[in-house]
């Protein structure tokens, strides 16, 4: 008789979903799938818009990464538009974009996942938060707050407002920095590198004890694809794609972001409004591939700066695991701010970011647009077919966590068979489907265009949809 | 010997300017910033979140302005004790927590209130029902006579 196991909602992501675990007659896990149950519809109500107000609209996907779709937006509006925007846009938008990896892994790090390492998997639900990190490690916590803070002020200082900040135009950006404005986040750079520090020398501290995890939060291997500089250095704005595999062989390159189609295929499946984006050569499924911190850290050559330089190095050091296990998206995600502070660093002593040559503009002088960037969570693709009068006739998005969903789903799957052996659901098992799937950091606000709110449920279902056992939480 | 001074007041207004009412907080916080008064600091914010504690810290009163559906009142302002009674938290917090974690985490507590004023509409669109505009000068004049008189 087959079983099933659903988790409904997953909690501390951004956004709603549930997962079903689905058992075999003796009662070990066969499957699992991710459901993602909202649909909001952006791709279909922006037709018909303007591509200038795109980057307005398309920001109001997430209000987490509202800056993401902002600058893969206007870099479709950009191409649409036929320029070339001046050097101190597109720094400024590098800018911007650095601000905003640093904010959102500093919420998924220091906020969302710390609690569950400091203060154990198994800790109380109710305080294993922000709130009980700062009671575990007041230091962290408080560090973790600053920057996050730090980089929603330079979206602020930017943008005018730290969420749906409209600063960034087709063309390029509608003003610089100032001066007050870069002494200031120049200044705060030397604390923020030390709470990076802290944590990634106390995360390194603690793989011995979380052993089991990293074998089991997503432990295979896959390809691996993001944005990388022509010199194999990380990248995050620019760049051409690459696909590497768990050896770190490099299976496509050089690909130009505006050919994403003839690699990338998106399946939909009954269960979900997430697609499941694959690798076209190789199939469906088999094309799974994985995007985001820890895809960045392993198909990049070097970070480009010296500290991140020196991790990346390291990371890669700690030899197979490092490119098959999820567990070690946290791990890339601090390389990745620390990279970012260095770049942030590097960036206040460029006087093009006070240049007031920051804008380029143009009307519709080409019919299709596509922009990618890399987003926290992975490589983020705009797409638009326009009219002559630069009306939406057409538009895709490809998300970052859509593109994990097929990893998410083996993950959960990982995990479960690791945990569960009986008709019984064991305790800690929920708590690390949870953990194992918050590596991915998903946000379902972006994949689906979706958004919700939830507490946790998990039913063991048999073959005939009955509920044999049940877990409630919140 | 020191002055005593007036004590300094943060307003945090916040709520979904795209919720039609749910947007009263903003509103509110926007009317005190034109003020330009020399104690009042304002945030406008979509939600609560921890990187709030430390502003929270700095000051010595912070008053939380929130619309609510459902009172019997139309607009109400109570005192908010540091709490973490509910978690989890991470990009949204209560007040109570805020508060908490602006003592646990930055040393200071300041005396705090919270201002909710009902609103009608919180559908789809941007600007304040009719009545809810009323009840925000209300409360206004409330949270004013409260504080700054």
């Amino acid at each position: 008789m087959t079983k099933r196991v659903v988790i409904d909602p997953v909690t501390r992501i951004e956004g709603h979903a549930k997962i079903s675990i689905f058992l075999d007659d003796d009662g070990q896990v066969n499957d699992a799938w991710f459901h993602v149950a909202e649909f909001r519809g952006f791709e279909k109500f922006c037709e018909g818009r303007p591509f200038t107000e795109m980057a307005g609209i398309t920001a109001r996907v997430c209000g987490i990464c509202p800056v993401s779709h902002l600058i893969a937006s206007v870099k479709a509006g950009d191409e649409i538009m036929a320029v070339r925007i001046p050097p101190a846009a597109e720094k400024l938008r590098r800018l911007l974009n650095l601000g905003q990896l640093t904010q959102s892994h500093a919420l998924s790090f220091f906020h969302l996942s710390a609690p569950d390492l400091l203060l154990g998997f198994d800790s109380d639900p109710k305080t294993r938060n922000v709130f009980g990190l700062a009671q575990a490690n007041e230091q962290l916590a408080r560090g973790g707050i600053r920057l996050r803070q730090f980089g929603q002020e330079i979206i602020e200082a930017l943008g005018g407002q730290k969420i749906h900040p409209a600063w960034v135009a087709p063309g390029g950006v509608r003003g610089p920095l100032t001066e007050e404005q870069r002494d200031y986040i120049r200044g705060r750079i030397p604390d923020m590198q030390t709470t990076t520090k802290t944590a990634l020398d106390l995360f390194k501290g603690l793989f011995d004890k979380y052993k089991e995890e990293v074998d089991t939060f997503g432990n295979f291997p896959s390809l691996f694809m993001g944005l990388v500089a022509d010199d194999g250095t990380w990248e995050h704005y620019g760049g051409k794609l690459r696909f590497v595999d768990s050896d770190g062989k490099i299976v496509a390159d050089k690909i130009d972001p505006s050919r994403y189609e003839e690699f990338i295929g998106e399946k939909v499946e009954s269960y979900s409004y997430l697609k499941s984006p694959y690798y076209k050569p190789l199939g469906y499924p088999d094309g799974i591939y994985r995007v985001g911190p820890m895809a960045r850290i392993l198909l990049s050559e070097r970070m480009g700066t010296p500290l991140a330089d020196k991790e990346q190095a390291e990371y890669k050091q700690r030899g197979q695991v490092a490119s098959t296990t999820s567990f070690y998206y946290l791990y890339a995600r601090l390389i990745e701010i620390l990279c970012c502070l260095e770049r942030i660093e590097k960036m206040m002593s460029d006087p093009d970011i006070l240049s007031p040559h920051f804008r380029a503009k143009a009307g519709v002088n080409q019919f299709e647009g596509i922009g990618a960037s890399e987003a926290p969570r992975g490589t983020l693709f705009h797409h638009y077919n326009v009219d002559e009068h630069g009306l939406i006739q057409k538009c895709n998005l490809l998300i970052a966590t859509g593109q994990n969903n097929l990893a998410m789903n083996r993950t959960v799957a990982q995990i479960a068979k690791h945990y569960i052996t009986g008709p019984e659901i064991p305790e800690g098992m929920l708590n690390r489907v949870e953990a194992g799937f918050r590596a991915f950091d998903p946000c379902l606000s972006c994949s689906t265009h979706a958004f919700g709110e939830m507490p946790l449920r998990v039913e063991l279902l048999n073959a005939e949809g009955q509920v044999v056992h049940e877990v409630t939480r919140g | 010997m020191p002055t005593s001074r007036e004590p300094d007041i943060l307003i945090i207004g916040y709520g979904k300017t795209l919720r039609r009412d749910d947007g009263v907080g903003p509103h509110i916080a926007q009317i005190l910033e034109s003020w330009e008064h020399p104690r009042l600091r304002t945030h406008i914010a979509h939600q609560l979140t921890p990187e709030l504690a430390e502003p929270i810290s700095q000051t010595d009163v912070v008053v939380f302005v929130d619309a609510c559906r459902e009172s019997e009142t139309e607009y109400e302002m109570r005192e908010v004790s540091p709490g973490l009674d509910r978690g989890p938290s991470f990009h949204s917090a209560r007040p109570e927590a805020l508060v908490a974690l602006a003592l646990e985490l930055f040393g200071h507590a300041p005396q705090a209130w919270l201002l909710t004023v009902k609103g009608e509409d919180f559908s789809l669109g941007e600007g304040l029902n009719v009545e809810t505009q009323r009840r925000a000068v209300a409360a206004i004049e409330l949270l004013a006579g409260e504080l700054l008189e």
